[in-house]
């Protein structure tokens, strides 16, 4: 099955105080599966709101947005949420752990309430080996670094395997150091795993390493650049 | 999943701190008023049903004929009442739909029985003797002399005359009298309702009224009736005869000293010339009344026993009659809230009765209807009495305790307690006040000769049913639907026949104390216990408003808590649930989560009250599962409104809106200049309007029903008080409410520490910002101490409206009387949300500036 996801004409608008704030105008994309996409612009420039409306969890005014053959906005809100485990992980900025889980308890988190084929301890512990934190298992989110909070993160985010992943400025509250190992290990990642990676950022030389470059502005795509593969 | 959540709960130690003690609250209030409830329920109704319960429901009686001020009736009343209602308007009662036993009594009035004794004395020395008649009686207030009565008679002589005021052929017998009340009843209707039947003595020669018996009109005797009559073994008869046998010091053997004394005896004018002479004594002898009634019964039922005596054929001569209360101020109102006074007055009746009647009653002497002869004198019914039978009052089915019973029933004396002297002196021990059984008496006694309602009919020629007492269908206990069916009944009856009833059923007894004046002078003040009518149903009514609120309130103030709670809870969590959302969560585990947890709180509870249980159990009250039962239900009904909101809130949760990173500000209202102290409270609270909304309603309605609840015991302590059955009532229930109304004050705070830790949670980089701008830890306990008090203001002017439209709306009254209680409506509130504010406090007085800064800024 395709996996890329396409834009058409997606609007979304803020209305507030009898003012309609365009966050976004207008977007056509397509993305294709296991892209290693790159979302840069200034601040309010719509590219968050583009990453959540990709990730299903905002939806946008008008316009349509399609999974392969799939429109999600009409499915139920549980047919969503089926939807999000088994094609998005998402990587936030503030990594948003759970502060009383421990780090497996965080990794295993998504797995909560649904039958999967494999062991769900194994595969946190899998996961969490591959982002580096093996030994940090049974670590709450306060007894870890930023760094290693996110990569706790990234390994919730991959726990199912994701088609897509989704970071929003993954490296936003990182040093620049800690910062490259994440983004060295998201790169491994779409390399390794196959899966598709959108990377929200405004750092430049980050967004200028992505196969993919989509530059926004004021709610509306700017350009969109195609790096060939070294 | 458990295991899950039980480890969110740990790891939020301060808050699962808080959700603890709730729940420890929580469980304990429910299991102390469900087992409270089960037993003051307990002691409610027994003591009404059981205690106070008259043999009847309703009594019916003819119109005005009962004295009944301000709901009170005078115990005993219905032996007072002498006929007026028909024998058709008893038909059409006892016929109604609702009617178990219509059980009417006819009190015909009094007869006086008397026996002959024949030579009772010797007589062997010829002469004139002095026979003295004296019968007294101790009623505990003063020594009443009820017959004095001089008998001169002469042996072997036969010329006696009206003015020798002797008479002749003296064979030394003596006739004695003793007052009887008459009552006619229906054998088969007193059977129902007393038990009269199994209370016969059956024998040979005693059985049961047959239904059907009544008077034999004997026509070779003019105004003669045969009545059947049962008697009471046990007599209520309190006097002493004492007779005595004296020999005038006048020689009269032979016939010229005959001749003389009758010449001598004429001359001093009869009597007074007796007066003037010495006697000397021959004999006497003591009889008290209860031997002269066993006496006479005896020889009544077995005629040709003993052939010296002989009974008398009775005239039924007076009409029972009521006492005439005046309502007086009472001398210790706090004891007595009712007074009233009885008076003696000279005995007016025509010359042939005043012999058999004290000089002054309380009572009038009135002769029955009668017409006269042609020379003038009154022709009343003469009876002959058949006995058929007798019976023993012990045995019949009615309470015997005679302090708590209510004291109408036909078949017990009426006795009343002097507690007070002469100069309103109190006396300790009080005695005792008995009846004489005189008809001009104070006190009545209850009628030993029972005969049928249709006798009494054929005597009286019609009307002579005095009260029928009524049992209603279908009624065993004190209610409100006991209450409307009793009413209905007599609607129907009032109606229907035009005559007067009274709801006995739900009466309590209430002490009045009347004073007692003789030849006006005080005697002293008798207690007796009046049947307050209505009065059980009004205190049933009240303790059950009092408990339904309280029952109500605990539910509400729970399920408001509960409601705090999760919805803190939900708070804190709802970024927690964007985030799962965006990992692929379903709601429904989400809702899976918010019910585990209420489910988990609802164990808890449960797991503390079987605890609770048991240390009741331990010391030496039974485990009830009942109880445990009711708690688990309770809480669980609590929790499942307590969660709709979260519940409804996770559908709608977007996981967008927990993760957005700050870019679009929070909304912020400002209605206040921030520049002191108060404004910035008040912004504070303003910008939060539900939430706090919620504990100021959390704080609110408990002191709504407190101050409710103090006024309605205020005012029923007015109802309690005046009844013993009240007295009682209050002294069990009110340390009990007071108690709940604290616990659940108590749960208000703790609403309030939860919303309000909540607040500062949210505020938490605020407060940082603030202290890192070098606010002192003072202000900043003071800016959310304020807040608490700010909230619990606004709480007791809530609750001070709504309590006054409920005072309102359930008595109609505005209770300007009763503004001090009112008063505490806004002060406790205020006390409580400082209370609700302090556990934030401590938990803002933590808060780590630079922590608070580096994470959330």
């Amino acid at each position: 099955m395709n996996k890329s996801i396409e834009f058409r004409d997606i609007d979304k608008v803020f209305k507030g105080d009898g003012i309609e704030t365009y966050a976004l105008k207008k977007i056509n994309l397509l993305l294709n599966e296991g892209d290693f996409v790159s979302i840069i612009g200034p601040s309010g420039s719509g590219k968050s709101t583009l990453l959540s409306i990709i990730g299903t969890l905002d939806v946008p005014s008008s316009g349509e947005i399609l999974y392969g053959d799939k429109t999600v906005h009409q499915m139920s809100n549980n047919e969503i949420a089926d939807f999000r485990f088994e094609n998005i992980g998402f990587i936030f900025q503030q990594f948003h752990l759970i502060p009383t889980m421990t780090a497996l308890e965080n990794v295993m988190s998504p797995l909560f309430g649904r039958k999967v084929t494999y062991n769900k301890k194994e595969r946190a512990i899998q996961v969490l080996e591959q982002v580096g934190l093996k030994d940090k298992m049974n670590s709450l989110p306060s007894q870890l670094s930023g760094g290693q909070q996110q990569r706790v993160a990234i390994a919730r985010a991959l726990v199912h395997k994701p088609k897509w992943l989704l970071a929003d400025e993954p490296t936003g509250n990182l040093d620049t150091d800690t910062g490259e190992t994440v983004y060295e290990l998201l790169t491994s990642l779409n390399k390794s795993k196959q899966c598709g990676v959108i990377l929200v950022t405004h750092d430049s030389i980050l967004a200028d390493r992505a196969n993919t470059k989509v530059e926004m502005r004021d709610g509306e795509i700017v350009s969109v650049c195609q790096r060939q593969p070294v | 999943m458990m295991t899950f959540m039980m480890k969110q709960l740990v790891r939020n130690k301060d808050r699962l701190i808080l959700s603890v003690i709730g729940v420890v609250l929580i469980s304990s209030v429910l299991i102390y008023l469900f087992s409270l409830t089960e037993t003051t329920k307990g002691t409610i109704n027994n003591q009404l049903q059981q205690k106070w319960e008259s043999a009847y429901d309703l009594v019916v009686t003819p119109p005005g004929s009962i004295f009944n001020e301000e709901n009170l009736m005078e115990p005993n009343h219905l032996n007072g009442i002498s006929g007026g209602i028909s024998y058709d308007q008893y038909e059409a009662i006892k016929s109604m739909n609702d009617v178990a036993v219509a059980a009417p009594v006819s009190v015909l009035g009094y007869t006086t029985l008397g026996i002959t004794m024949k030579e009772k004395f010797k007589t062997t020395d010829n002469g004139i003797y002095k026979y003295k008649i004296i019968e007294t009686f101790n009623d505990g207030l003063s020594q009443k002399t009820i017959q004095d009565t001089e008998i001169y008679r002469a042996t072997n002589w036969s010329g006696s005359s009206e003015e020798l005021g002797f008479w002749g052929d003296d064979q030394g017998e003596i006739s004695l009298s003793q007052y009887q009340l008459l009552v006619g009843i229906d054998p088969v209707e007193e059977a129902k309702l007393v038990g009269l039947d199994e209370a016969v003595h059956i024998s040979d020669t005693s059985r049961y009224l047959e239904p059907n018996e009544d008077a034999i009109y004997d026509e070779a005797v003019d105004r003669l009736f045969e009545i059947p009559v049962l008697i009471n073994s046990k007599s209520f008869s309190n006097s002493l005869f004492q007779v005595s046998q004296e020999k005038l010091a006048i020689p009269f053997n032979t016939e010229a000293e005959r001749q003389q004394a009758t010449e001598l005896i004429k001359k001093g004018n009869g009597r007074d010339y007796f007066n003037g002479l010495e006697t000397e004594k021959v004999d006497s002898f003591e009889l008290t009344g209860e031997e002269l009634e066993s006496m006479i019964f005896k020889a009544l039922s077995n005629p040709n026993d003993n052939p010296s005596l002989s009974v008398h054929g009775t005239q039924l001569v007076f009409k029972s009659s009521i006492l005439n209360y005046q309502k007086i101020e009472s001398p210790f109102p706090e004891r007595w809230s009712y007074s009233y006074q009885v008076s003696s007055k000279p005995i007016e009746v025509s010359g042939i009765f005043k012999d058999i009647l004290p000089d002054s009653g309380f009572r009038k002497a009135e002769l029955l209807d009668h017409k006269l002869s042609e020379d003038g004198v009154p022709l009343l019914p003469v009876l002959r009495l058949n006995i058929v039978g007798s019976f023993s009052s012990d045995k019949l089915n009615i309470s015997k305790d005679p302090f708590t019973e209510l004291p109408l029933e036909t078949y017990r004396p009426a006795q009343a307690g002097i507690v007070l002297g002469p100069d309103n002196e109190p006396l300790n021990p009080s005695r005792t006040m008995k009846g004489s059984g005189v008809p001009t008496g104070l006190l009545t006694n209850p009628p030993n000769i029972l005969t049928t309602v249709k006798a009494a009919e054929i005597i009286t020629g019609g009307n002579s049913i005095s009260s029928i007492r009524i049992k209603v269908k279908g009624i065993d206990d004190i209610g409100n639907v006991a209450q409307e069916k009793m009413e209905q009944v007599k609607n129907d009856i009032e109606h229907s026949t035009g005559l007067q009833v009274i709801i006995t059923r739900g009466s309590s007894p209430q002490p009045t104390i009347t004073q007692v004046v003789e030849h006006d002078k005080t005697l002293g003040w008798i207690e007796q216990p009046w049947i307050h009518i209505g009065a059980a149903i009004t205190i049933l009514r009240e303790t059950s408003l009092g408990y339904t609120s309280i029952l109500v309130t605990i539910l509400l103030i729970g399920t408001m808590y509960v409601f705090a709670t999760t919805y803190v809870s939900y708070l804190t969590r709802k970024k927690e649930y964007s985030i799962f959302l965006a990992l692929g969560w379903r709601t429904s585990i989400l809702r899976k989560m918010v019910l585990g947890e209420a489910f988990f709180y609802v164990l808890l509870i449960t797991l503390i009250a079987i605890i609770l249980e048991v240390i009741f159990m331990l010391n030496g009250s039974t485990f009830n599962f009942s109880n445990i039962a009711l708690v688990f239900g309770t809480s669980l009904v609590i929790y499942g409104l307590g969660i709709i909101l979260p519940l409804i809130q996770v559908g709608r949760l977007e996981p967008y809106q927990g993760i957005k990173s700050g870019e679009i500000t929070k909304k912020s209202k400002r209605i206040f200049s921030n520049q002191s102290m108060i404004g910035f409270v008040m912004n504070q609270v303003s910008q939060r309007p539900g939430r706090n909304l919620l504990s100021i309603l959390a704080i609110a309605l408990p002191s709504t029903l407190l101050s409710f609840y103090l006024y309605v015991s205020f005012r029923l302590e007015g109802v309690l008080y005046t009844s013993w059955l009240g007295e009682f009532v209050a002294v069990e229930v009110n340390k009990s409410h007071y108690l709940i109304m604290g616990a659940a004050l108590i749960i208000g705070a703790l609403t309030t520490a939860e919303m309000m830790w909540q607040n500062i949670v949210e505020r938490e980089g605020e407060l940082a910002l603030f202290k890192s701008i070098g606010w002192k830890d003072k202000t900043v306990t003071h800016s959310i101490i304020i807040e608490g008090a700010f909230l619990g203001l606004l709480a007791g002017i809530v609750g001070l409206v709504l309590s006054i439209s409920y005072i309102g709306l359930m008595y109609k009254v505005f209770p300007w009387d009763s503004l001090t209680i009112l008063s505490l409506t806004i002060c406790l509130p205020v006390l409580v949300g400082i209370l609700g504010a302090f556990f934030p406090t401590i938990k803002a007085l933590r808060t780590n500036p630079y922590n608070v800064l580096k994470e959330n800024v």
